[in-house]
């Protein structure tokens, strides 16, 4: 009979045990699916980036510097590999120059009328926009498996089956914060 | 990560001092009461069609024994029958003959408890088999077909890129798909003068968007998020399936009906035939929606009834037909208003409830995608004075984010209200009738009352004259985002109606309303019977003819 007991026990244990594995796996990938989305969206960037610098280049002459600057700072990001803060810094500083640069669209009435630099700008609304959401979402995904793995009792098996904290895509320099400014 | 309940990271529009609500929340508090709200209504969903079904066996079980009985004696007389099954049949003719006599002038004492209850789940069974498998069955066919399809009939049309204001509508849907982790579903543009937006399809994996073309045009790129986003939320959150499951309970009962119209009404068979082309052609969402319209057509409408018609013609040709066929109407007639009292009572309001709970649901989603309650507090608000039914049919309305109390604005005057809330200020009672009197002064009357007839005839159709909206009511929606962090002041409403009225209202109407609604459950009781006694006397008639047949 208590065999019986110990032995239904360690069964539903067992049940409890792979049902938790399996949810951690499931969350894992999520979030790395969820990490390729930023990616996918910031590729989206880098490609932008070249057709709205061609498109400005003919109007502002002597704000070369601001152009290199964005030039620069797209390729810093596209160099700087997988580290998540690395990678977060890089990309903050980018999204900074191209804000920049779509202010300084503004002091030319022609150039800001031109049919052109309004898709260019509406796309690339659209791409912060996109980056924005797809942090967001990983963010969340992150905050989803941190939570599963972080409380008990699955915490006593997040260790032993290697499932270490994620970590969130953040921008640490508060100079940085404010969202970049882009008018449609 | 920020979290939505700080007010100052939010750009909002510039307002006056708002006072803080005291009940602040979040979206996830918000989603979780909304999701455990969804458990309990659709427990009271099941229960309300548990007892109408129950109901309706009572009206169902007479022919279903009336046809057994007819069927076994035939087989009786012309092949044969196993003798077991034919006593216990006649065992459980005369148990009911017991109990019938218990309630009649010479009363006999009652069978014993047990022999009831097998009784009762005899009379009750039958009915409720039948309706299982017919609900079943219909959900099954529906949940193929998708829901709302028939708008993408509707003159829409997929967006022109080269436009920019669609081609932002299109980038919009991309990005709240990328927030919620779902893939981007389809866009289609209606080019309709209300503004309003509805999510059709079958599932979260086929989802297509209808927007009219005036909310993009009217709102801005933050609303026009807030908007997707709530679509896009309510598909994820499995609305569509959900909305599809509660409207199959209709076409059941529709389909019902029409079976028991079918030998007697050229118009049933034709909806039968359809049905039975749709389900082995696969016709299109569209003409799933034609056909559900179709099906439910008796239910709603009386006249449209071919039992109704066949009695009105033979009672002017041939009396005696009339006479025959009175226990076939009487049928069909409690039939009717058991369906019509029973689901209007109970099944339409619990739905309504339900559907309710998932619009609050996919409001507060729709916060957690874009992270701005305000997007979604003026989205509505605008959608309020440029919204409005799109004719669609009764199946599509409760797909939309708003619903019919949206509109009726003329658009000079929803273009003065939206100004003056961009420049902060929240319009008053006092200012909207300033504004509704200035729109009189300088618009054409005519056109105005075209108009609003237009939008009542919409409403008709599109409700069908259901009791209670799908849709909760927007200040109530805006309250709810409030909660969660939109600066949104209420102001068209300030006469609130105190406790005492309220007390006193439901001391003069209440004995009223209950006064009715017993009047409407003793007429149902009444049919219920009625229609027992002449169907079984029908068969009775019918069995003895057969008697004397040699």
């Amino acid at each position: 009979m208590q065999l019986w007991l110990f032995a239904g026990i360690a069964v539903l244990l067992a049940i409890y045990v792979a049902a938790s594995f399996n949810r951690l796996v499931t969350l894992r990938y999520r979030m790395r699916d969820a990490w390729s989305q930023i990616d996918v969206q910031l590729k989206r960037r880098y490609d932008l980036i070249p057709n709205l610098v061609n498109a400005v280049k003919g109007y502002m002459d002597h704000e070369r510097s601001t152009l290199e600057g964005v030039t620069r700072a797209r390729q810093q990001a596209m160099a700087a590999g997988s580290d998540i803060n690395a990678r977060a810094v890089a990309e903050s500083a980018l999204s900074f120059a191209t804000s920049k640069l779509m202010g300084l669209v503004e002091a030319y009435p022609a150039l800001r009328a031109s049919e052109n630099m309004l898709a260019l700008q509406e796309e690339l609304a659209s791409t912060e926009n996109r980056i924005a959401f797809a942090r967001q979402f990983y963010n969340d995904t992150v905050m989803e498996y941190n939570t599963a793995r972080g409380t008990f009792p699955r915490n006593l098996l997040a260790g032993p089956f290697g499932f270490p904290p994620a970590q969130m895509f953040a921008l640490d320099d508060p100079g940085q914060r404010s969202a970049p400014q882009v008018h449609v | 990560m920020t979290l939505p309940g700080d007010p100052s990271t939010f750009a909002g529009p510039a307002s006056a001092p708002l006072p803080g609500p005291v009940n602040r929340s979040t979206f996830f508090e918000q989603q979780e009461r909304n999701r455990a709200a969804t458990w309990r209504l659709t427990l009271l969903c099941v229960f309300t069609v548990f007892c109408t079904g129950m109901i309706l066996s009572l009206v169902l079980a007479p022919p279903i024994y009336g046809l057994a009985a007819l069927g076994l004696t035939l087989a009786r007389k012309y092949g044969s029958v196993s003798p077991q099954v034919w006593h216990a049949f006649q065992q459980g003719g005369t148990t009911f003959m017991a109990i019938l006599n218990h309630f009649g002038n010479r009363p006999t004492p009652l069978p014993p408890l047990g022999i009831l209850a097998y009784a009762a789940v005899a009379i009750l069974l039958p009915g409720m088999i039948v309706q299982l498998v017919l609900w079943l069955g219909i959900r099954a066919m529906y949940l193929r077909a998708g829901a709302g399809g028939v708008l993408l009939t509707l003159g829409a049309r997929p967006p022109r890129l080269e436009d920019l204001p669609e081609k932002k509508l299109v980038d919009v849907v991309a990005e709240m798909a990328i927030a919620g982790g779902v893939p981007s579903p389809k866009v289609m543009l209606l080019d309709s003068m209300a503004g309003n937006a509805a999510v059709v399809g079958s599932s979260r994996q086929d989802a297509t968007l209808v927007v009219s073309r005036r909310v993009v045009d009217d709102l801005d790129r933050d609303q026009l998020q807030a908007v997707v986003g709530h679509l896009i939320a309510s598909a994820g959150n499995g609305d569509l399936h959900i909305a599809m499951t509660m409207v199959s309970v209709y076409q059941a009962f529709g389909l019902l009906d029409t079976l028991v119209n079918s030998p007697f009404g050229p118009r049933a068979r034709r909806t039968l035939w359809r049905l039975l082309r749709m389900t082995f052609h696969r016709g299109g969402p569209a003409e799933a929606d034609e056909v559900s319209e179709w099906l439910t057509e008796g239910l709603r409408n009386s006249s449209t009834d071919d039992i109704g018609d066949r009695a009105d013609k033979s009672q002017s040709n041939r009396g005696c037909l009339s006479t025959l066929l009175l226990p076939v109407i009487m049928f069909n007639a409690s039939l009717k208003l058991t369906m019509g009292v029973l689901s209007g009572l109970l099944f339409e309001p619990a739905a309504a409830l339900l559907w309710r709970t998932r619009r609050y649901l996919a409001d507060a989603t729709a916060v957690q995608l874009t992270r701005n309650p305000d997007a979604l507090a003026n989205a509505l608000q605008s959608l309020r004075e440029c919204g409005g039914l799109i004719p669609g049919g009764k199946w599509a309305s409760h797909l939309f984010i708003v619903g019919q109390e949206a509109g009726g604005m003329p658009p000079e005057m929803a273009r003065r209200i939206r100004e003056m809330r961009k420049s902060g200020v929240q319009p008053t009672r006092e200012n909207m009738l300033k504004l509704a009197g200035e729109a009189m002064a300088h618009g054409d009357f005519s056109a105005m009352a075209a108009a609003q007839t237009a939008r009542k005839e919409t409403i008709e159709a599109a409700t069908g004259g259901g009791m209670v909206s799908l849709h909760p009511p927007l200040e109530k929606r805006l309250k709810r985002l409030q909660m969660q962090g939109a600066h949104y002041a209420a102001g068209g409403h300030p006469h609130k109606k105190s406790l005492v009225v309220w007390l006193l209202l439901l001391l003069f109407l209440g004995p009223l309303i209950l006064l009715s609604l017993a009047a409407i459950l003793a007429a149902v009781a009444v049919c219920i019977l009625l229609n027992f006694f002449f169907v079984i006397l029908a068969f009775a008639v019918i069995l003895a003819i057969v008697h004397l047949i040699p």
